[in-house]
């Protein structure tokens, strides 16, 4: 707590006004226990409390900065945002359908009850995970690692999703990984390092507790207190421990393994003979290792890096989750926690940690208590009093799509994919296969020979190293625009396509338009906008043309490459 | 006094071209030229050798040790500029280039070496820096032009990092051949694409009232430079078609042969930053026999390029880099290959503000850079920060803004390096 600061007047007014904060107490105090008052809702067992929370804090914020916020979304505009944020791709029009925008859904619910439903249930598809994995794949190791990593470790990560495994043991078991693929494919995470144990420690650092100590490989560190000595220290922790691959072709394997633990401290500092004072591995920030035999060194950094006390561990995870979702975290850039980039709301992060930490670090937790805030179901519209806010979250921060939520997009859009089934083809030459597998094989050559040049032109148009964007860096590269504009998003013709079901099935200009509507950008036309396509498309062909143009050109809005 | 030159050069260059467009676009920043301050420099050509090339088998043999290559090497007009029998027409260009045998660097690790070499940086996690095209492109490039300041011929597309998307490498991956996503897909012409994205723009003002104008601005801002480039007559200097005979022949053939000459055609237009990359550098087999073939591959449309850029009044207003990441060890494996050694190696530049005819730097009888107590042995070592900085000085990049990154402050050169003045006029 000493280390906190209040950051702004506003919230020093806030607390001096003694805002009705329901575990406000929590932040001084250790966590309330049960014969507490029903007021004050035990940390970690209501996400709907600490939501709640944090929506009247941010309300009082506001209100004390002269902050209107904008109003709360339209169900469209939710139904788009949570799908892209939750699973990567917009909704479907019959998903669209089934949500019931602005009425009730079958089960008789509305508003944020309906909402609230839709969340929990987005959790549960097997799209969460995979988005999930994607993203968390993209954040640990990077874009160019190669597709087998990649492979291995988004599978890791989506049975860990899947099952939504406590986000603490989830970063044990890549710290600590050892073994092969395919058994252990969580071992995908060291091994990209190849054994550059100052890429190893310092990514760790980042990723994980958001302190960036690898300006320290070289020189003391310019604003923190970590001296080169420290990093080196930390690097030591993964000194036992080395990867690599084995066997060629589809027996190729990559491995992590660890050398046994030294009989005691002073062997083990004679093995490493780590420069510098330190001659054992050392806990960023002056935590002491202490020798333990019955643990490899990463289990025992492992340990003190998810250790519920570690404040860095959990209020790392707080911050990247409220960037990821909301736009803007607390700390920007959400991986960069140092002393002259204080949190925007220290206590709120701070409590927020904490309770996450309570709740056993359930993801899921998290996510539904920002997702069903009032802050997440914003419109992005700027009123006059708060387009310059870049702080409070007093409307939603328009996002571009990553390479990865757009390529899935686009896939999820033309539905060549879904629209195509195929049975594998045997492994036997042409000649072998009967009419009708031929015919499959046809289908599957071309289905994965359009889904191959698509990922490969995304990978070439958006670079494989691009950073992270900040929240309102929405330039894009020319090589961008081109692929969006001439890759042929909807094939050669030779296959179904949405827009070839939507025209299969009605003759109704009215019904096309909103079908290509719902399927490209998950809504409706609004009345102005039939106002402009009456304008816009009198004078277009009176053909089937004009609805692949309208349909490409919805693919190449702004809104469709955003999360707005 | 140069900038007349090369106006009137470049005129001349166009017209003979055959009519090509005199668009305002590209014309009036050649005229005005009042940017890029002192500097004569006006592109920069990156050859980049990717794998590390052997100093060994190229500009640095060590004829008659044990571990030296069986080549021969060829004498030139430049003292110690000896390269190996398999660059014969580099050879003959000694006086037009200059040679450092004793760039040296610590990184063995071929994405970390080559991430140093293109950048002057040493790998950061925590930070992107721009390689050395993003930051032409962003010292010298041109708002307000058809074709991209960033052109990359092979290779990965390495982003500009800090600098921004703006600056990010527009990569070919098939010099010559069709490039991807350039032409409108198949039954589809202006006229269609225009009628699209007037229904873009229109439905875009929604969106824009209804969710802030600036994503929707920088929407357009990407689109109208993708469809602007597009349509330019300036597109056909990424096609060889209308180059004439003599001069494919002088080049060569092959994909390096057809890139230095889209190099050339850009350079003539006036795209700052270019870079070539060559593959199959990392010889840890066989390393004779394929050094041999990857020197043959280079040698004549390396030479061409020197010749021609000269010949048309570019060479002295064209920057020329040749290297990889990292050099070879002198230690031959027995498969005849060798490691990788960023002890000792070799890059070798050309054209604008080089003082050419020169070798900086030298090696030991052994090459291996260093006495039996460790002690180093070679003979003006180079680093890579250092290289940048040369080329910030010779470019004058302004290396004294601040730049952010993040939260932290970066600059485009590393602010402990120091420029090689023996390099430069």
């Amino acid at each position: 707590m000493g280390r906190f600061f209040l950051a702004g007047s506003g919230l020093a007014c806030a607390l001096c006004l003694g805002l009705a904060f329901a575990w406000s107490a929590q932040a001084q105090s250790r966590p309330a226990k049960k014969d507490q008052t029903a007021a004050t809702p035990e940390p970690g067992k209501d996400w709907r409390a600490l939501r709640d929370g944090l929506d009247s804090v941010f309300e009082e914020l506001q209100a004390l900065n002269g902050l209107k916020p904008s109003p709360t979304c339209d169900d469209e505009t939710f139904l788009r945002r949570v799908y892209l944020d939750l699973l990567g791709v917009p909704p479907s029009p019959a998903e669209v359908a089934a949500f019931a925008p602005g009425r009730k859904d079958a089960k008789g619910r509305r508003g944020q009850e309906k909402r609230e439903a839709l969340v929990e249930d987005l959790l549960r598809r097997p799209e969460y995970a995979r988005n999930f994995a994607e993203y968390w794949r993209v954040q640990t190791i990077g874009r160019d690692k190669g597709r087998e990593i990649n492979d291995h470790l988004e599978q890791y990560f989506q049975r860990a999703f899947a099952e939504n495994r406590p986000w603490d043991r989830v970063v044990r078991e890549l710290v600590t990984a050892a073994g092969k693929t395919p058994e252990n494919p969580e071992v995908a995470y060291l091994v990209s390092f190849e054994n550059e144990r100052a890429d190893i420690a310092g990514t760790t650092m980042r990723v994980f507790l958001g302190k960036q100590i690898q300006c320290a490989q070289c020189h003391d560190h310019p604003y923190e207190e970590w001296k080169t000595d420290d990093f080196v220290g930390l690097q030591g922790f993964f000194a036992l421990s080395a990867s690599g691959a084995k066997g060629d072709g589809a027996d190729r394997y990559w491995f992590v393994n660890d050398n046994p633990m030294p009989a005691n401290g002073h062997e083990l500092s004679a093995r490493l003979r780590l420069p510098g004072r330190h001659k054992l591995p050392k806990y960023l920030g002056g935590d002491l290792y202490k020798f333990d035999r019955d643990k490899t060194l990463r289990q025992s950094l492992a340990h003190w890096m998810t250790d519920a006390e570690n404040r860095w561990f959990r209020e790392m995870t707080v911050n990247r989750m409220m960037a990821y979702f909301l736009g803007l975290g607390f700390v920007n850039p959400v991986d960069d926690f140092n002393s002259v980039n204080e949190p925007s709301v220290p206590v709120v992060l701070e409590v927020m940690g904490k309770d996450f930490a309570a709740a056993g670090f359930d993801l899921h937790y998290l996510v539904k208590a920002i997702t069903t805030s009032k802050l997440y179901q914003r419109t992005a519209q700027p009123t006059r009093y708060n387009r310059k806010d870049r702080v409070y979250y007093s409307r939603f921060f328009v996002r571009k799509q990553s390479p990865e939520q757009l390529y899935r997009s686009v896939l999820k859009v033309s539905g060549i994919e879904e629209l195509n089934p195929y049975q594998p083809v045997r492994d036997v030459p042409d000649d072998k296969l009967s009419e009708h597998e031929k015919a499959n094989k046809l289908i599957r050559d071309r289905v994965m020979g359009y889904k191959n040049s698509l990922a490969m032109y995304f990978r070439g148009a958006y670079g494989s190293d691009e950073p992270e964007k900040a929240f309102d860096d929405y330039s894009g590269s020319i090589m961008q625009a081109l692929l969006l504009m001439n890759f042929p998003l909807l094939g050669d013709g030779n296959l179904k396509t949405s827009l070839s079901e939507i025209l299969a099935r009605t003759r109704d200009g009215k019904t096309r338009v909103e079908l290509i509507y719902q399927t490209v950008l998950g809504r409706n036309p609004t009345q102005r906008e039939w106002a402009i396509l009456r304008g816009v498309m009198a004078s277009w062909p009176d053909n089937d043309t004009a609805y692949e143009d309208l349909f490409l050109a919805l693919m190449n809005t702004t809104e469709f490459a955003t999360v707005g | 006094m140069e900038i007349s030159v090369s106006r009137r050069d470049f005129l001349r260059t166009g017209a003979a071209a055959g009519g090509l467009m005199m668009t305002s676009s590209f014309v009036a920043p050649l005229l005005g030229q009042e940017t890029a301050a002192k500097s004569k420099i006006k592109s920069v050509i990156l050859l980049f050798m990717e794998g590390g090339p052997s100093q060994l088998e190229t500009f640095d043999c060590k004829p008659g040790k044990k571990t030296a290559a069986p080549y021969k090497v060829i004498e030139t007009e430049v003292p110690g500029f000896a390269p190996c029998e398999h660059l014969p027409n580099i050879a003959k260009t000694a006086k037009d280039l200059l040679l450092i045998k004793s760039m040296s660097s610590r990184e063995g690790n071929h994405s970390r070496a080559s991430y140093l070499l293109r950048t002057g940086y040493i790998p950061n996690p925590t930070l992107k820096h721009p390689s050395l095209g993003s930051i032409v492109a962003h010292q010298m490039g041109k708002a307000d032009t058809d074709l991209p300041n960033f052109v990359k011929l092979r290779g990965a597309p390495f982003s500009a990092g800090y600098l921004g998307v703006d600056h990010n490498p527009f990569v070919i991956n098939r010099p010559g051949a069709k490039i991807e996503n350039l032409d409108y897909a198949r039954g589809v012409d202006k006229e269609r694409m225009d009628r699209r994205m007037k229904l873009v723009k229109e439905m875009e003002k929604d969106f824009a009232k209804d969710h802030g104008d600036e994503a929707v601005e920088a929407h357009k801002a990407m689109y109208e430079k993708a469809r602007r480039l597009m349509d330019s007559p300036l597109r056909n200097k990424f096609y060889l078609d209308d180059e004439k005979p003599e001069t494919r022949k002088e080049y060569g053939e092959g994909q390096f042969a057809d890139a230095c000459i889209i190099a050339r055609r850009l350079v003539e237009v006036g795209v700052p930053a270019i870079e070539i990359v060559v593959g199959g550098w990392d010889t840890h087999d066989d390393g004779f026999k394929r050094c041999a073939d990857l020197c043959k591959q280079i040698d004549q449309p390396w030479a061409a390029l020197v010749r021609d850029l000269k010949r048309r009044g570019l060479y002295d207003s064209t920057l020329v880099i040749w290297m990889g990441e990292f050099g070879r060890t002198p230690q031959v494996t027995p498969t005849e290959g060798r490691g990788h050694w960023p002890n000792n190696f070799c890059a070798v530049l050309g054209g604008g503000g080089v003082k050419t005819a020169q070798v900086i730097g030298e090696t030991d009888e052994a090459g291996l850079g260093r006495d039996t107590g460790g002690k180093s042995t070679i003979k003006d070592p180079v680093s890579p920060m250092d290289l940048y900085a040369t080329f910030a000085a010779m470019m004058n990049w302004d290396t004294k803004k601040e730049f952010e990154a993040g939260a932290r402050p970066v600059w485009l050169v590393d602010k402990a390096s120091k420029p090689v003045e023996k390099i430069y006029k």
